[in-house]
Order: structure tokens, then C-alpha cells, then sequence
């Protein structure tokens, strides 16, 4: 479907909507394209095609909101679902809160989050691309079995319009292509913790799948020798992206969010303009970032992404706002509406009402590689994966969960993979013990594993507490 | 106009035509409606969600096409994509999928909900999560409970279903659910509690004295919380409550017996083996009246079953599809294993959108002989886990289990409530540590979900379980706010 196509649809929507004689009225059209080959057990799997196209709007009398929202883009059933919302709506009760939906502010970037070379690779450069990843997921001579038990190669191209009565006319149009692998190695009939890897890129598909699995399968060979050891109590680690950003994502990051302090759930709740943590952390919320997922022009309400300050020079400088938290708190919205499906049973980006989300967390790179960074620790552990990070509680700010693996650092080097260390305390706390991060930075996977998207560098933390 | 069914025979016929080998449609019209409050303020979304998922098998591979549609036309260009997709993939493909046979048979499912939850207007669907915040955030005289966040949603609707193994089954379907969180503050100390509620009948559990008495439940857990001590860490003797044993059958134990897993998995080398004690009884059922994870057919049309994973500490069966039960019967036809593996009725798909995966329906522990009191009356200090925070578990057979209502046990009795833990461990070491399972009268099937790439109803329970040694995370976790 091209973007034309949307926007007939949401001007047919906005002129029924009208009809009903509302105050308030938006249309947003959403449409997906994926492309996408399976990699299950060591072998190649499905092969799929999903496309997703609906219609959401939101209508509104007074401050009597209501939502709609159809799969169906036909005529009729367009004109339908908006006569019978506005009925149920003008039948509901006010919001007081209700402030109305948002106009025109900030300007787009105007980036091309779409290359329409990436949404023209034939399929069979994507299946080779899968072949190789299975072909290539082996190391000469191993002493123990690999097998890349679970992977994926995607291409994504999106489209959606946002039009509101108060004059909002935006477009998004976005494409990324993203695989993932995740192998295993087999010692003695014994599985091995998974190692996962991923890359995303809006330019180009993966143009090393042999290197790119080789080097999972290295690492998940090393890791059929992981096990359980004791370590002190208080020990300096370094996060892989991928562990940070599940402590992210479900401890620090909501307090972030406006609608989490006007209910009173954020740690942050009373520390705008307050330094608490080192200078050298900076991070930002930045929807911009060609480089990351959950970029593009605007957010969902048609407001322009923008980058905006977390923490700098060691001070905490912004919330993140969509239109209803930031009247509430008579500001600006900071671009971060997302239509996100948060329980998971109402699929559809059309059929989530708006709310604060994080567009791509961003952590200020450092200057050293991994290697140098870990030079300097004596001892410590390398952390790739944090199990059971979503039973943390960001209201505290306290996280828990177990290293699921990660690997012993000793004089400067990585030596003996580990898992099911225990690790537990304050995302605060560890944010004061911040050394310093790699210059790398790797784009998150977030959706795909339930995560915020995200940049980021490895993280050094000069300690940490471990609880078993 | 054709009917639905006809269309989906047309289109069948129209992949064979093509080359297929196995070709499948299920085609679903859906009403949604969903409520999202926070501190009982928020919104009331409606609307329809219709569409198609067309699957083919071509020189042993899938192919998959959903579209948003089942138009005749779009559905004929859906099935020669989706031909045209596995047939690439097919040049590359080393293992021919092979699907375990099955009868042709026809059904339909046509069913009288106990609730219609399209005949309760939106507003009166709300004004009970209204009622139920107020519940809560008054229960406590002391005003130390703070907020709610509250999601509801029902999705009711017809999905119709047709293989060219003349396979065909329409079925009606409904889901009622919900969430609720809450939380309390006093001082710096913070607590939080959460419950589901759901239904695959209708909307009648969504009645105002049900939904007290969640409010009452929550409130009491945040207080208790609020009031309850730091744990030790350490190994401890524990006993789980049905909400707690439910997530670990479902977690750690559950996901290893999903063939899909189990071929790389820790429980692949040990079918037919014994791996637990012998009060460990596993079951995966999609026939309990009226809970989340129970329907008539699969996803691929399977009936749906009774299926015990674990019997008595021995593994006796794997969830599977068509796919994977065939994969196993050539995998277990040269072992000893006295394993049969056939289609369990495990292929679930949330919607059109999504191919279906193994997925688990209601799992739980059996029951057994143990009163509460025998349970308790050996363990000099240990814990008692009421009520879970969530769960995560890995293929090599590691899992974590957040506790978000807990109570000492001293010298068999039940002590001080306690805050701020996680059990973590092995599953082959802890399901062998099980020492004892409650009578019935403490068997319990409760609703949640499963979020293996896909969202799935599920139901997990059991009864009060016994084990021996358990990894405590605690102590370290204090519920406040860090220091400043």
C-alpha cells in the first residue's frame, strides 16, 4: 500500500469524523510490510510475509474522549466503526483531565528513515543471508557441539499518517532490517546458556553473515563450560548493551516518564535539576538516530522525535513527555507518544490508545574499546545477560535477576564463563558507580525482546552487589 | 457471495494447484475491546480486527502470508506469495518438514458464552475497574496504598479453520481478561502487588463481588508487604503456593517440555526418564472449564487434551504440533523410550497476524496426599511463597521466579511476612527436591500469559508443593529508594 493510498483513507476518516460533529477528532493509519526467514533448531524454518494495515482514531466531545479502530480499511466499515465510537463516546463520561489533542510542534528532522534500495533486496538475499548464518554457526575442531537453536532475518518497511482537526498532518515512513542469532553448545548431553547477537541497519542487510555467525558460534562454545562459582560480594562489572538495557528498560527507564511522576511512581519524582550521578554519564532519549529501531519524523501523535537530555553533567535534566502528560504539567510534549501494545493482547499499533514510551535510550560513548576497558580490572565480571530483570521495581529502583552468562574478568582479561550468580540492588546506586564506556555502541534489538529500543555503549561499573 | 468456508476451499485448492504439498487458512473476525486505567482514569478502545493467515508446505518448506483481509481476491494473491516464499526457501532447505498424519473431520464449535461481553456497554465494563480502584485505594486506613494501573480486554469472535487434509473447524471464540496492579508507599519503604483475572466462557467472573474481592486481595498484599521484613538469602526448604507452583511448571518446567525446545533443550536426552521426585506430577490441559488457556481445537485443528508431561517424576509426554510430533516419532522410533509422541493440540496462534508456535494451554502440578500442616510441619525455617512477581527460564534449565508476597516458616509455623525476594535454581535439582504435594482442597488454576514471541492466554497452578531446597534471593533487596 503506498502512502496515497493511507492518506484517501485518513481524509475519508476525517471527513466522517467531522461529520459527527465532534470537538476533537484524529486519524492514524498504520501499515507494515515484513519479510522475514526463520532459524529454528539448525534449521532453516518459515519463510513469511505479514502485512498489517488498520485505521485507530480518537474522537472527541468536551473532554468525553473516546477510540476506534478497524483492521479493515473499507469504505463502510470505516464509517461504521466511527459513527458507533462516537455514539459510545458522547454517552461516556468526562476526563477532567483532558486537555485536547496536540497541535503542530517542532520541526521533523526530515531524515530518510526509509531506503527504498534496503525495501528492494530480493528475498533470496535474505534466505542466503539465513543459509549463511546456519552454514557458518561452527567452529573448526570444536570439542562440543554448536546449534544456532533460534534466529531471524527481517525486513520492515512502515508507513503512517497522522492527521488531527487541530491541523496535524504527519507522515512516517521508516524501513530497518534486522537478524538476530542465538546458538548453543552442547557438553555432555548438557545444553549450554544461549549467546545471542543481533545487528540493524536502515542501509544495507548483513553483508558478513559468515563472520557474524562464526562469532556466535565461538562464543556459545565457550560458554558449554559455564557454571556457578563464588565470587566477593561486592565486584566491578561491565554490562553488555544487552544487560544494561534490560535493567534499563525495566527499572530505571519508566521513572523517566512523565506519566510514571504524576502518579507517582517515578524515583526521579522530585530530582529534576538535582546532580546525583557521575558527569561522565550522559544519556538522552533521541528519536533520531538513524542507526537505532524506533526512529523516525514524528511519534504517534504526530508530534516531531527530537533528542532530549536525561542526565548531563551528572544532573538530571528532562522527563519525557506525549501531549496528555505534558499538559498536565503545562509543557511540551516531547515527541515520545508510542501506540504500544503493552499487555500484549491487543496487537495493532491503530488499536493502542497513545502513551509515554521511550523512542531509543542513548548512552554518550566513551573513548577506549572493550579490551581496554576491561585492561584496567582487576577483578570483576563481564555481564551479557541479566536473567529475571523484569521483577525489578522501578518505583524503587531496585533490580534483581541472575548473570545468564557473563564471564569472570581477572588481571585485565576475561577467563571462566559463568551463570547463575544472583545480583541485586539500586539502579541509582549502580548509575554513582559508573567508570566509563567503550566507544562502541550497539543499536538495541528492544521489540524483538521485549525491550526499549536503545544505543549503547559497554558500561563499566566499579561495583555491584551479587546476592548468591 | 461466497461463504467464508468456500472461500478458504477455493483458496486451498487454488495453492495444491500451485504445488503445495499441505496448504492451511485460518481466517478470524474479531470485536476487541480494550480499557487501560491508571488510577481509575483512562480509556475505552473498540473496534474490529478481521483477517487471514495463509500457510503451505512446498518441497518441505513453510511458507506464510498473513494479510488483513479475506477477500477472494486478496487471499488468492496472499496463497501465491506464500507458495512463492517457501518455494525460494525450499532451494536451501537441507530437512523436509513432514507433518504427523491425521483423519479428515469437519466441526463446528458454536458456543452460548455465559456473558456475551459485546451485549455490556463499554462505560458499565469501566465503571467496575472505577469502583474496583476506589476499593482499593481506600482499603487502608492508614492511606498507604497509592495508585493502579488496570487493563482489560475482551476479544470475541469466530475463527474459521480449513487444511487440505480435509481438515475443517469453526470455532467461536472468546477471551475476557485483565491486570491489575497497585502499589503503596510507606515512608521510603515502597510494595506492590498484582492479579489476573480471565476467562475462556464469557464475562461473567467480571462481576462486581469477584472484583472486590481482587481489591481485597491486593490491598491486603500491599499492606502485608508494606509491614513485612527483609528475607535471608540463602538455600531454604520452602512451600509454594498454587500461584507459585503454577509458574514454575509453566516456566521452568513448562517451556523444557515444548518439543520445539526440548529438541535442543535439557529434557531432550531424558524421555521416558526419571527426573523428579516422585510427588512431581505435570500436566499441560486444555480442557479445564472456563480457564484461559482451555479450547476446543488447536490452530492447526487438533483436538485439544489432557496432556501429563511429567508423571511421577518420570518424563511421560512432549507439547507438540504436527511438525514436531512427527519430528519425534522418527527421533524415539530407534530408542527404548516407551514415549509416544502424537499431535497434543499445543499449536497456538495469537491471531491472523502470527504463524501458530508450541505453546502450553493450562499447566499445573497434580495434586497429591500432603495436608497444609504436613507440609509445613518438617521445616524448622523456611518460606512460604504466596504470590509471584513474574518468571524467566532458559533452555539449559535455569530459572528465576519473583516473589511478590512471602511468609517465614519457623519451626512449622507460619512466621513474619518478608519482602523483597526472588527464587532462582536449577529445575532438574529443584524438581527433584519436591517433597510433598497439598490435597486437592488447595488446587488452584490461575490466568495469565506467555510471551514466547507471541502472546498466549495461559493458565498455572497446582496445589501447595514442598521443596526441599530452593535458592533464596533475598536481603539484598530492600523495597526503598536507594540512597541519595
Amino acid at each position: 500500500m503506498e502512502v496515497d493510498d493511507l492518506k484517501y483513507f485518513a481524509s475519508l476518516a476525517m471527513d466522517y469524523g467531522e461529520k459527527q460533529k465532534p470537538d476533537e477528532f484524529e486519524v492514524y493509519l498504520h501499515y507494515s510490510d515484513m519479510a522475514s526467514i526463520k532459524i529454528e533448531n539448525g534449521r532453516l524454518g518459515q519463510i513469511s510475509q505479514t502485512i498489517d494495515n488498520g485505521m485507530g482514531f480518537r474522537i472527541l466531545y468536551g473532554k468525553k474522549i473516546g477510540m476506534g479502530f478497524t483492521s479493515k480499511l473499507e469504505k463502510d466499515i470505516i464509517i461504521q466503526t466511527i459513527q458507533s465510537t462516537a455514539k459510545t463516546t458522547q454517552n461516556s463520561e468526562d476526563n477532567e483531565e483532558w486537555e485536547g489533542l496536540p497541535e503542530k510542534s517542532g520541526q521533523p528532522t526530515n531524515k530518510a528513515f526509509s531506503s527504498q534500495k534496503l525495501l528492494d533486496t530480493p528475498l533470496e538475499d535474505l534466505i542466503e543471508i539465513s543459509t549463511d548464518m546456519l552454514s557458518s554457526c561452527k567452529v573448526n575442531e570444536a570439542q562440543y557441539p554448536i546449534i544456532p537453536v533460534l534466529g531471524g532475518v527481517s525486513l520492515i518497511g512502515e508507513k503512517a499518517i497522522i492527521m488531527n482537526s487541530h491541523g496535524i498532518e504527519a507522515e512516517n515512513e521508516t524501513s530497518i532490517f534486522l537478524c538476530y542469532l542465538a546458538a548453543i553448545s552442547i557438553k555432555e548431553g548438557r545444553p549450554g546458556p544461549w549467546h545471542i547477537d543481533y545487528r540493524i541497519s536502515r542501509e544495507e542487510i548483513l553483508n558478513d553473515a559468515h563472520s557474524f555467525s562464526a562469532e556466535t558460534a565461538k562464543e556459545a562454545l565457550k560458554l558449554a563450560v559455564a557454571k556457578k562459582i563464588t565470587v566477593p560480594k561486592k565486584i566491578s562489572v561491565v554490562l553488555d548493551p544487552l544487560a544494561l538495557s534490560s535493567i534499563g528498560t525495566f527499572v530505571f527507564l519508566p521513572s523517566v516518564r512523565a506519566d510514571k511522576k504524576q502518579q507517582g511512581n517515578s524515583l526521579l519524582a522530585d530530582r529534576l535539576g538535582e546532580a546525583f550521578v557521575p558527569k561522565d554519564l550522559e544519556m538522552y532519549d533521541d528519536g533520531t538516530r538513524l542507526e537505532s529501531s524506533d526512529s523516525s519524523n514524528f511519534d504517534a501523535e504526530g508530534i516531531a522525535k527530537r533528542k532530549t537530555i536525561i542526565f548531563q553533567d551528572g544532573i538530571f535534566q528532562n522527563f519525557l513527555y506525549d501531549s496528555f502528560s505534558a499538559s498536565k504539567d503545562n509543557t511540551q510534549s516531547t515527541g515520545n507518544a508510542q501506540r504500544v501494545d503493552k499487555s500484549g493482547v491487543n496487537p495493532g499499533t491503530y488499536a493502542n490508545f497513545p502513551s509515554v514510551g521511550i523512542n531509543n535510550w542513548v548512552i554518550k560513548p566513551g573513548t577506549t574499546e572493550l579490551d581496554t576497558l576491561i585492561e584496567d580490572i582487576k577483578h570483576g565480571i563481564l555481564i551479557n545477560y541479566i536473567q529475571g530483570a523484569h521483577q525489578g521495581v522501578p518505583e524503587t529502583g531496585e533490580y534483581t535477576g541472575v548473570i545468564n552468562p557473563g564471564y569472570i574478568i581477572k588481571n585485565g582479561e576475561l577467563t571462566e564463563p559463568i551463570l547463575g550468580l544472583g545480583v541485586a540492588g539500586n539502579v541509582l546506586d549502580l548509575f554513582r558507580n559508573f567508570e566509563g564506556a567503550t566507544r562502541t555502541v550497539k543499536p538495541g534489538l528492544g521489540s524483538l525482546l521485549g525491550l526499549y529500543d536503545s544505543l549503547l555503549p559497554y558500561t563499566y561499573f566499579k561495583e555491584m552487589r551479587i546476592v548468591s | 457471495m461466497l461463504a467464508i468456508q468456500d472461500i478458504l476451499a477455493e483458496i486451498i485448492s487454488y495453492g495444491k494447484g500451485l504445488g503445495a504439498s499441505y496448504v492451511e487458512l485460518r481466517s478470524q473476525s474479531i470485536e476487541r475491546t480494550a480499557i487501560e486505567l491508571l488510577d481509575g482514569k483512562g480509556n475505552v478502545i473498540h473496534g474490529f480486527d478481521q483477517g487471514t493467515a495463509i500457510r503451505m508446505i512446498v518441497d518441505g518448506t513453510w511458507g506464510f502470508v498473513s494479510v488483513a483481509s479475506s477477500d477472494p481476491l486478496t487471499l488468492k494473491k496472499g496463497a501465491k506469495d506464500a507458495y512463492s516464499l517457501a518455494k525460494l526457501g525450499a532451494k536451501n532447505t537441507r530437512e523436509a518438514v513432514e507433518l504427523y498424519p491425521v483423519q479428515p473431520f469437519s466441526d463446528t464449535i458454536k458456543k452460548k458464552w455465559d456473558i456475551d461481553p459485546r451485549e455490556i456497554p463499554s462505560a458499565e465494563k469501566k465503571d467496575r475497574f472505577v469502583n474496583m480502584h476506589k476499593r482499593i485505594i481506600n482499603s487502608d486506613e492508614k492511606q498507604r496504598i497509592q495508585g493502579t494501573t488496570m487493563a482489560y480486554a475482551d476479544i470475541t469472535g469466530i475463527q474459521y479453520y480449513r487444511n487440505s487434509d480435509d481438515l475443517e473447524v469453526t470455532m467461536d471464540k472468546c477471551i475476557t481478561w485483565a491486570k491489575v496492579n497497585a502499589n503503596g508507599k510507606d515512608g521510603i519503604i515502597r510494595a506492590g502487588a498484582r492479579e489476573e483475572m480471565g476467562s475462556s466462557s464469557g464475562y461473567s467472573p467480571f462481576n462486581q463481588e469477584n472484583l472486590d474481592e481482587m481489591a481485597e486481595i491486593l490491598a491486603q498484599r500491599i499492606i502485608t508487604n508494606l509491614e513485612a521484613k527483609n528475607a535471608k538469602g540463602g538455600v531454604f526448604p520452602a512451600v509454594l503456593t498454587p500461584s507459585i507452583a503454577g509458574v514454575f511448571a509453566h516456566e521452568a518446567c513448562g517451556h523444557l517440555f515444548e518439543a520445539d525446545i526440548t529438541e535442543t533443550g535439557i529434557i531432550g536426552t531424558t524421555l521416558g526418564k526419571k527426573i523428579a521426585s516422585e510427588h512431581a506430577t505435570i500436566i499441560d490441559d486444555g480442557t479445564i472449564p472456563n480457564a484461559v488457556g482451555s479450547f476446543s481445537y488447536d490452530d492447526e485443528g487438533t483436538s485439544t487434551q489432557k496432556t501429563v508431561i511429567l508423571d511421577q517424576g518420570k518424563v511421560s509426554a512432549l507439547l507438540t504440533n504436527r511438525e514436531y510430533a512427527h519430528k519425534f516419532t522418527q527421533i524415539t522410533k530407534d530408542t527404548d523410550t516407551d514415549i509416544i509422541v502424537s499431535p497434543s493440540g499445543n499449536a497456538r496462534a495469537f491471531d491472523f497476524r502470527v504463524e501458530p508456535l508450541i505453546r502450553m494451554r493450562n499447566t499445573y502440578f497434580a495434586p497429591g496426599d500432603f495436608s497444609m500442616e504436613e507440609l509445613f510441619e518438617e521445616i524448622d525455617y523456611g518460606y512460604y511463597f504466596v504470590a509471584f512477581l513474574g518468571g524467566e527460564a532458559s533452555g539449559e534449565g535455569t530459572f528465576t521466579v519473583g516473589v511478590n508476597e512471602g511468609f517465614e516458616i519457623v519451626k512449622g509455623e507460619l512466621g513474619q511476612s518478608i519482602r523483597g525476594v526472588s527464587i532462582s535454581g536449577n529445575t532438574m535439582e529443584t524438581l527433584l527436591g519436591i517433597s510433598g504435594a497439598g490435597k486437592k482442597d488447595t488446587f488452584r488454576v490461575n490466568p495469565g500469559r506467555c510471551g514466547k514471541s507471541q502472546t498466549a492466554f495461559t493458565g498455572a497452578g497446582g496445589p501447595l508443593i514442598r521443596v526441599n531446597a530452593i535458592n533464596v534471593v533475598g536481603e539484598a533487596r530492600r523495597n526503598n529508594c536507594g540512597s541519595r
